[in-house]
């Protein structure tokens, strides 16, 4: 009882006259009824049961912990390997990995006493020479050279990466110019919802998606072409300071159709004028004046 | 040698003990408004009115022990987590 009691006291510590006389023999008695002996399965079926399941916990503890320990080395692991690719020393080779395959031939083993004297005294010459001690100056030049190394790799690696980045925005300009005519935007942005909805691309996608639909739609409303869209962007990235070659061959092959179409365009008019020309020729003299007034009119045109 | 108590039995006497003081503290107010009305017409005086007073008082006094049992009960039925802060084991 003294443990119903103790309960009885933690749940209530009141005790005015009206907790002693009603609400502590009211609570007590259902503490009563509430109380388990938790160890009465184990004195009904022996300490034997209890010793066992004690030793299963402890096994299954043991074998928790090295399963623990194997998956933080795992991810040790994973780590040092991750960081060892995208670390900026991950495109870097030292110096004797990549001249070891051009290193030359060791010489063929002496075959007389006198050549093996010779070897000697010329190993012994040569010992300074081939370990002699770095000074701290030179080895603080390596690693500059080394980092400066790294870094010019990692700015090529970006430049290509912004490249291939630009080359597709402008290739996907191109398509929604196409598919803008044809469809209206209403239709493509129901489709880019449930794009959306499914999770098929990513929220930045779905942005880039949207401002190129935007840039598309106003250059339709102001009868901008897309190879003047890429000229722009040429030209606002050229004052930057940024040099793409994905847009600078876009550039260039926006003015090789821009000089063709010109070509095929003045062909017509060339031909024209030729025939013209032959024309005002067969007329005979009494043509002279008129061909004459002709060529004024062609030069005021021209 | 463990032990633990089942917070379902806990929780129902302390259900008790909220319904009885309830009950408990309107049947004093009834009363108080009954007796003391008796007391009135009975003694229309002084001696009259001084006794309802001091069966007013004895009733707030009577009233405040009971409401704070009523309040407490309340308070640990609401949040039953409470008992096993106040240090109670409860069986799982």
């Amino acid at each position: 009882m003294s443990e119903a009691q103790s309960a009885l006291n933690k749940i209530w510590r009141c005790n005015c006259w009206f907790c002693r006389l009603f609400a502590r023999k009211v609570l007590l008695h259902y503490i009563e009824k509430a109380l388990v002996y938790m160890a009465e399965k184990s004195a009904v079926l022996g300490g034997g049961v209890i010793v066992a399941q004690e030793l299963d916990v402890v096994k299954e503890l043991r074998d928790l912990k090295t399963t623990v320990s194997e998956l933080k080395s795992a991810i040790a692991e994973i780590k040092a390997l991750l960081s060892d690719l995208t670390g900026p020393y991950s495109y870097y080779k030292p110096r004797e990995e990549v001249e070891a395959p051009a290193r030359p031939q060791p010489p063929a083993p002496p075959t007389s006493i006198a050549e093996v004297r010779a070897e000697t005294s010329r190993v012994e010459v040569e010992k300074p020479e081939v370990k002699p001690p770095t000074p701290s100056g030179r080895g603080l030049e390596e690693i500059a050279g080394v980092l400066g190394e790294a870094g010019r790799i990692v700015r090529e690696e970006r430049e290509v990466l912004a490249g291939v980045g630009l080359k597709q925005a402008v290739s996907l300009m191109r398509i929604i110019y196409e598919i803008m005519k044809i469809y209206p935007r209403s239709s493509v942005e129901r489709m880019l919802d449930l794009v959306e909805q499914l999770k098929i691309v990513s929220r930045e996608e779905m942005s880039v998606l949207r401002t190129t639909i935007n840039i598309v739609e106003q250059s339709l409303k102001e009868r901008i072409t897309p190879e003047e869209n890429v000229l722009l962007m040429y030209l606002l990235l050229k004052n930057i300071g940024v040099r793409e070659e994905a847009i600078e061959e876009e550039v260039i092959k926006s003015v090789l159709n821009a000089v063709s179409m010109m070509r095929k365009m003045s062909k017509p008019t060339q031909e024209a004028r030729e025939e013209k020309s032959e024309t005002m020729s067969s007329g005979g003299v009494a043509g002279g004046s008129l061909r004459g007034v002709d060529n004024k009119w062609e030069n005021l045109q021209q | 040698m463990g032990i633990c108590f089942k917070s379902e039995t806990v929780l129902r006497g302390l259900k008790v003990v909220l319904a009885g003081s309830a009950c408990l503290l309107i049947g004093l107010i009834v009363s108080f408004v009954f007796v003391s009305q008796r007391v009135l017409n009975i003694m229309p005086n002084l001696l009259g009115f001084c006794i309802s007073v001091a069966l007013g008082l004895t009733t707030i006094y009577i009233a405040a022990s009971v409401l704070h049992v009523i309040v407490d009960s309340a308070l640990i039925l609401r949040n039953p987590g409470l008992l096993a802060e106040r240090g109670l084991d409860i069986c799982v």
